[in-house]
């Protein structure tokens, strides 16, 4: 079992990727909001649009999702259904997409321990 | 011949200076929040301007007219689009109140000696003078975003509450003087006397319209430009229709934008904010140096209006942070002398009186524009420092 991260940069792209993570039956994932690191350490000063920023909504905005997948090997076959969708993650201003092992975790589902 | 050059080096200047201002410089404080607000392109367009180069002369401004429109439709639906009424929820009632209540302390403590000032000095139709006396008001009530941001990096934890709380006013006051002049622009005596209501009804519907269309016509996926087009068409429409009409082109736009923000899907609300926020700063800066090419500085006389307007503007934030700080308990542990922090002019201030001067245009309106214009540099000297000492707990 793995956690699937997914940094997105660019938010207009979320619906592709979930539909993806539906077409490749990941459910359950969660999505949060967050802020780019060169966002926070920017030097910019809003004129008109401070609120988007003050809310989480301005530039720089990001999403991350977060679910777990039983199969290592459909990560190859998710990138390209991605991309198929038009999230392409070998550009690099649409985010990264990576797995992380899971060493133990515990859940309804899970039935034990693992 | 002369208007095409004029038009190219101005968008040339706003380009090139869309990408080296608006951020943080190592300057005294002062002088550092001049810079944040781009005051050096009013100084630019004052140097075009009739008064030294003649560049931008009377007749150029006149067939530059529209892009001033379409600056301030764009600065509407900016402001606009980002009261999502789902992300507002996560803003405290009593902060809204308090942003309220000193940006109307303020509106007051401005527009009734200068409606006295303008009723005896000039020799307007009372209407008149008051409309000008509501928009200096109307301005006076925005608090700039800039003066907070530049120390907002060194405040202390203990002081980071009030902060934020500072934050959050100058983020969204400019609401009240937009909404508060886009109603002044309904004046009967502004429509050859016809009922103030039906202009309310028709910048509202005018609004609505707008909004609406733009959201029917991003809900399906666009690429950027088609996005930009959109926006573009969208803007120029809401604005061009509301200056066409003698109404205002902000709150047209503000309230498209709102609209925009609440109905459109998630995907053309990202969209559309990319498209404004990218066109921001150039048409910002092609704002600013318009205004300082058609300033009219005025007499000696100006400097002391000037001085009553600093001195009743601070007087209404320090009296509207004072009422809105008593109001909330003790433990809430905000300083009384709130309204230090928020005397820094934000460039809705300028939309504002350069919107009454499209809408009615009079040596009462290049005075109101003046005023501002001094008063602002003035108080961006001195906000970050007042605001610093504030929140130190030294004022």
């Amino acid at each position: 079992m793995q956690i699937l991260l997914i940094i997105l940069y660019r938010e207009d792209l979320l619906d592709e990727v979930l539909t993806a993570l539906v077409e490749m039956e990941i459910s359950g994932a969660a999505v949060l909001e967050g802020t780019s690191m060169e966002r926070v350490l920017s030097e910019d000063v809003p004129i008109f649009a401070g609120l988007w920023d003050a809310l989480g909504g301005g530039g720089g905005q990001t999403r991350l999702v977060v679910a777990s997948i039983q199969d290592p090997e459909i990560f190859d076959p998710l990138l390209q259904v991605l991309k198929e969708e038009g999230a392409d993650f070998s550009n690099p201003e649409v985010g990264k997409i990576f797995t992380v092992p899971i060493d133990r975790y515990v859940a309804h589902d899970s039935g034990e321990q693992s | 011949m002369k208007l095409v050059v004029v038009a190219a080096l101005v968008a040339v200047i706003a380009l090139l200076g869309s990408r080296i201002s608006f951020t943080r410089i190592k300057l005294p404080l002062g002088l550092a929040n001049l810079h944040l607000i781009g005051t050096e392109y009013v100084l630019v367009g004052l140097f075009l301007g009739s008064t030294f180069l003649n560049l931008l002369d009377t007749p150029t401004l006149e067939a530059l007219f529209p892009i001033l429109g379409l600056g301030l439709s764009w600065i509407g639906m900016l402001f606009g689009v980002q009261f999502e009424l789902r992300r507002l929820t996560h803003i405290p009632v009593t902060v809204i109140a308090i942003t309220l209540l000193q940006a109307i302390v303020t509106m007051t403590a401005v527009a009734l000696p200068f409606y006295f000032l303008f009723e005896s000095l000039f020799d307007y139709q009372t209407e008149i003078a008051l409309i000008g006396a509501l928009s200096l008001a109307a301005a006076a009530s925005d608090t700039g975003q800039s003066g907070i941001a530049l120390i907002a990096r060194n405040v202390p934890t203990r002081a980071r509450p009030t902060l934020r709380l500072l934050q959050n006013i100058s983020h969204m006051d400019g609401l009240v003087g937009v909404i508060a002049f886009g109603l002044i622009s309904c004046a009967g005596s502004l429509h050859n006397e016809s009922p103030a209501y039906i202009w309310i009804g028709v910048s509202l519907g005018l609004g609505l319209a707008v909004g609406l269309l733009i959201a029917a016509l991003t809900a399906t996926r666009l690429n950027n430009e088609e996005m930009l087009l959109v926006v573009i068409g969208g803007v120029a429409f809401g604005g061009g229709l509301a200056l066409y009409l003698n109404l205002s082109p902000l709150l047209v736009n503000l309230i498209a934008g709102v609209v925009v923000a609440n109905v459109g899907r998630a995907r053309a609300r990202s969209g559309i904010r990319e498209v404004l926020l990218t066109g921001e700063r150039s048409i910002y800066i092609l704002f600013l140096i318009l205004v300082g090419a058609g300033w009219q500085i005025g007499s000696f006389w100006t400097v002391l209006f000037v001085l009553v307007y600093l001195v009743s503007r601070s007087l209404g934030k320090l009296l509207g942070g004072y009422f809105s700080v008593s109001m909330l308990p003790p433990e809430s542990g905000f300083p009384r002398l709130l309204g230090m922090g928020l005397l820094s002019h934000g460039g809705i201030a300028i939309a504002i009186v350069v919107n009454l001067h499209q809408i009615h245009r009079s040596e009462l309106t290049d005075l109101v524009i003046s005023i501002v214009l001094i008063g602002m540099l003035a108080s961006q000297l001195v906000s970050p420092m007042l605001t610093r000492r504030l929140l130190e707990g030294k004022p």
